[in-house]
């Protein structure tokens, strides 16, 4: 009997426990997706050479939580709705066990069809994610195998939450009274308490958070310019969600007030009405407001960084790589055990591609270390560093063919520094003495490409580096295309060496085409993680609004009757009914939104400090473009949930 | 003798003109004091076989300043006729007026605005909405019809101040008790000076005492501030406030009482009597 009422029930109930089933069947979909990449035996290589595996664990760990948290949530959001009926059951005779019984035979056909939905919807999704790291990898699609063990996961976590939900149910069934739930607990609605200490903490949050980003901005200095490490970093996004959550709290709890005080405004048709039902559902779930505000920052910001992060490694790799190919010997090097000679590696390269032109040229060092010595590398500890010099026609040649205009130095040198050692060399008197002649300080560059891996040397006319000791040559070479297999040539250029007690592989070749498939790759799997995390964080958030939307409605649906019998038309119903939804939608979205903004700003300003400025237009666009997308989305769930709501509380 | 005759007739025409304006004139009189109408209304519910009479051929007038309560047994068609006059449903044949206007015609925004200005409305669960304070309830009929903030506060103060919930303008319904929120949903009924104020079963949520008080209420809103009330009840020492009492039975009026110069309590003995012949005792009559 209870089975066919179970059934009937679900039936009947359909439209009510649609935004349920949904809930369900994406989270499902997106865990069981994220299972199926986690568990992808390629990708768990990929993540231990890389030693990635401990954030793997950890993305795990925070899907199966916020899984866990959302079924929990709708599980008990559909108990709340239902509590009345189940009341009813109770005055008839039904006993809690049945009541218990009947409710877990429901939700278990709830879940077992979402499940399976989830599960469809996530086969498709899971090779959706593969075609996308497919493409960021520039490898041919081809369908990625599913994981048994993922799928497992996936049942198993989806039931492990189902349990306890019912044993947490089952602990509310058995302890509630029947007059609570036929009458449900009557709410004393009462006005917020402190206003004003609430007003001031949402200025102390706004507070926190411009300061946050004032303290973001000078950190970008400060450890570009090398005067800083990473803990600051953290400090300030602390400091940013935490304020973006106090803000929220108090916004919640003071916004309406200031808004009723306002008679004016009140006395226009419903706002009174409007501004007392946001007062009370924003102030029943401010801290609620305040946690989605923080997690749609996060997912704000953290795909403005992965967006930014491809473009930055694009740029960055023209940087360190500008040629296709380069050679780099140190003179002094003692010849290691199965290093191939530069003849040698260069048929290596002619059996995978045609070189088509070599630029050799060589730094040179005199013993001294002038230049060393306006940087910090110097004094004590530092006496080995020696100054590297490059001659003028060989750096010609290197930059020209790049785009830059030639140098020309006639008795002075230039010196070509990282940006956070340059700010260093601002004496303009400064001389530097080589072969017995002095060369006058020409100026500082901090823009040309990387064709040495020090901090700093110089460009001095060719004469000055007469008689002076190579210190290393390099050779960089342009070749005929880049459609080869650059890992398979690095390995063949590759060799052996012993590193703190482990073997090791070196290469004396920098190949552009391997650097930027490895780059893509890591740039890949950090683009699917932060994507994926941020989609299910999106939809977290999005699932929490609509469930408690629509765990309020029956008490609305008497207030709207109410309204109807006053004289409010239906259509002023639904204005009101949208605006009182809309606006909790979207109250903890607008500020996330807004840290697009300055995320923004920040990220352009690095990239013009490391000289990319053809990518700061890039960088705006791809903030607007991860905005908008946030924004399309979040309007599609709203619409959703808003049409269900008007069925719900306006008796249409 | 014409002459006379003419002047006679004359005489005559001007006091035929004279009657026939004053008859006009009367008969105008007597339609704006009319507040209410209803003409040969019927309302089945259901269709075919399982098609129920709720209201059978009910014709009937209030006028303004009327106190009249509608009595008789459960499912004597009480509510359904507070319902089609308040227009939250619809009648199946017939025509109700409010103010000489038809109501049958009229799409639903237009019966939204006549709820909103016409009707004042008083509910046995007294139907005020829990997320505002007392005094926005009050006002909010007002702010429906977007009248201006100084206004509206000056005439909530008054009704406030009629009925004595002044003190409770900043308090929430769930704390008042069940007397205080009746009087705050009769100054929200009568705030926007109805046309009609509709009351179904106003004491059934009520204990003695605060029943008495309600009804005092009326009493006042209707004498002191000329109130026209149609109130729906069954229990007779309510009925026995109004001065007019229609009784109904499967949908029809049955009787009127008029209560006259009488003592309140003698109507209610008689509204007993009529009560009691109503449930089928024809003898006591």
């Amino acid at each position: 009997m209870l089975c066919k009422l179970a059934f009937r029930n679900v039936k009947r109930q359909i439209g009510n426990e649609l935004i349920y089933f949904m809930t369900v069947a994406f989270t499902v979909a997106f865990m069981f997706a994220i299972d199926q990449v986690l568990f992808n035996q390629t990708l768990y290589d990929y993540a231990v050479r890389r030693e990635l595996q401990g954030g793997m664990i950890g993305l795990i760990l925070l899907i199966s939580v916020v899984v866990a948290f959302l079924l929990s949530y709708a599980s008990a959001f559909m108990l709340r709705l239902r509590r009345r009926e189940f009341g009813i059951y109770l005055t008839c005779g039904m006993t809690r066990r049945d009541v218990l019984r009947l409710f877990l035979a429901e939700n278990l056909l709830i879940c077992v069809a979402a499940l399976a939905a989830g599960i469809l919807f996530g086969l498709f999704l899971y090779q959706g994610l593969m075609g996308m790291v497919s493409m960021m990898l520039e490898a041919e699609f081809a369908a990625a195998p599913y994981s048994v063990k993922g799928t497992w996961f996936t049942i198993v976590l989806v039931f492990a939450v189902f349990f306890v939900s019912c044993l947490l149910a089952a602990r509310y069934l058995r302890r509630v009274t029947i007059q609570e739930l036929v009458k449900g607990q009557q709410k004393r609605v009462k006005n917020v308490r402190y206003p004003h200490v609430w007003a001031v903490l949402t200025v102390g949050g706004a507070a926190g958070m411009a300061a946050a980003l004032f303290g973001l901005q000078g950190w970008i200095h400060s450890y570009l310019s090398g005067g800083s490490t990473m803990l600051p970093l953290l400090e300030r996004m602390f400091l940013l969600l935490g304020s973006m959550i106090l803000f929220h709290i108090s916004l919640a709890h003071s916004l309406m007030h200031m808004l009723l005080k306002r008679k004016k405004l009140c006395s226009r048709g419903t706002n009174t009405f409007l501004f007392r039902q946001l007062s009370a559902s924003l102030h029943t779930n401010a801290a609620m407001m305040g946690m989605i505000a923080c997690l749609l920052a996060l997912v704000v910001i953290g795909l403005d960084a992965v967006f930014m992060d491809r473009l930055s490694a694009e740029a960055m790799l023209l940087s360190y790589c500008p040629y296709d190919l380069h050679y780099v010997h140190t003179c002094d090097q003692v010849n290691r055990d199965g290093r191939l000679s530069l003849e040698e590696a260069k048929e290596v390269v002619e059996r995978y591609t045609t070189i088509e032109k070599t630029i050799p040229y060589t730094f040179y060092a005199d013993g001294g270390h002038v230049l060393y010595d306006h940087t910090k590398f110097s004094g004590s500890g530092y006496e080995g560093i020696e100054d590297s010099y490059i001659a003028e026609s060989e750096f010609n040649a290197l930059i020209t063919p790049l785009g830059f205009e030639a140098v020309e130095l006639s008795d002075s040198f230039l010196v070509v520094a990282d940006v956070d050692v340059a700010e260093q060399f601002d004496d303009p008197e400064l001389v530097l003495t080589l072969n017995g002649r002095e060369y006058d300080f020409a100026g500082v560059r901090t823009d040309y490409p990387e064709f040495m891996f020090r901090y700093v040397y110089a460009v001095v006319p060719d004469e000055a580096v007469e008689g002076m000791g190579a210190q290393q040559y390099h050779e960089v070479y342009e070749l005929s295309g880049t459609d080869f297999d650059a890992h398979a040539l690095d390995r063949d250029l590759s060799y052996k060496v012993e590193y703190g007690g482990r073997q090791r592989y070196n290469s004396e070749f920098i190949i552009r085409e391997y650097e930027r498939r490895e780059d893509n790759a890591r740039v890949a799997f950090l683009s699917v993680s932060v994507m994926f995390a941020a989609g299910v964080l999106l939809c977290m958030g999005m699932a929490l609004l609509a469930l408690k939307t629509l765990t309020g409605l029956a008490e609305d649906k008497e207030r709207y009757r109410v309204l109807s019998l006053i004289g409010v038309g239906m259509r002023d119903l639904r204005r009101v009914l949208f605006r009182q939804t809309f606006l909790f939608f979207i109250f903890p979205l607008i500020l996330p939104l807004a840290c697009g903004i300055p995320a923004a700003a920040l990220v352009q300003e690095i990239l013009r400090i490391n000289h990319m400025e053809l990518f700061v237009r890039a960088a705006g666009m791809t903030a607007l473009a991860v905005s908008g997308v946030i924004l399309l989305l979040y309007l599609l769930y709203y619409s959703a949930a808003y049409l269900i709501a008007r069925r719900a509380a306006l008796w249409e | 003798m014409q002459t006379e005759m003419k002047d006679a007739g004359k005489k005559t025409l001007s006091t035929m003109t004279g009657t026939r304006e004053r008859a006009l004139s009367e008969a105008a009189d007597k339609r704006f004091d009319e507040i209410l109408r209803m003409e040969h209304v019927t309302k089945y519910y259901g269709n075919g076989e399982a098609a129920t009479r709720a209201l059978d051929d009910v014709s009937l007038t209030v006028k303004k300043g009327e106190f009249t309560a509608i009595m008789g047994a459960s499912g004597s068609g009480k509510s359904t006729m507070l319902n089609v006059i308040a227009t939250i449903d619809r009648v199946s044949c017939g025509e109700i007026y409010v103010r000489g206007k038809a109501l049958s015609a009229r799409k639903e925004k237009e019966l939204s605005d006549f709820r909103r200005d016409e009707l004042g409305f008083i509910f046995q669960e007294y139907n005020l909405l829990d997320t505002l304070t007392v005094g926005e309830n009050i006002a909010l009929p007002l702010n429906l019809k977007h009248v201006d903030a100084a206004q509206t506060q000056r005439e909530l103060y008054r009704v406030a101040e009629t009925l004595g919930i002044k003190e409770q303008l900043d308090r929430f319904p769930g704390s008042l008790s069940g007397g205080q929120r009746q009087r705050a949903a009769c100054a929200r009924a009568i705030i926007t000076d109805p046309a009609l104020v509709l009351a179904d079963e106003p004491t059934g949520a009520l204990d003695s005492a605060n029943s008495g008080a309600l009804m005092r209420t009326f009493c006042m809103m209707n004498n002191g501030l000329g109130s026209t009330i149609l109130m729906v009840t069954h229990d007779a020492m309510v009925g026995s406030y109004a001065e007019r009492v229609l009784f109904l039975k499967d949908g029809a009026i049955w009787n009127e009482l008029h209560r006259g110069g009488r003592e309140q309590k003698i109507f209610y003995r008689e509204i007993l009597t009529v009560m009691a012949a109503l449930g089928g005792d024809a003898d006591v009559m």
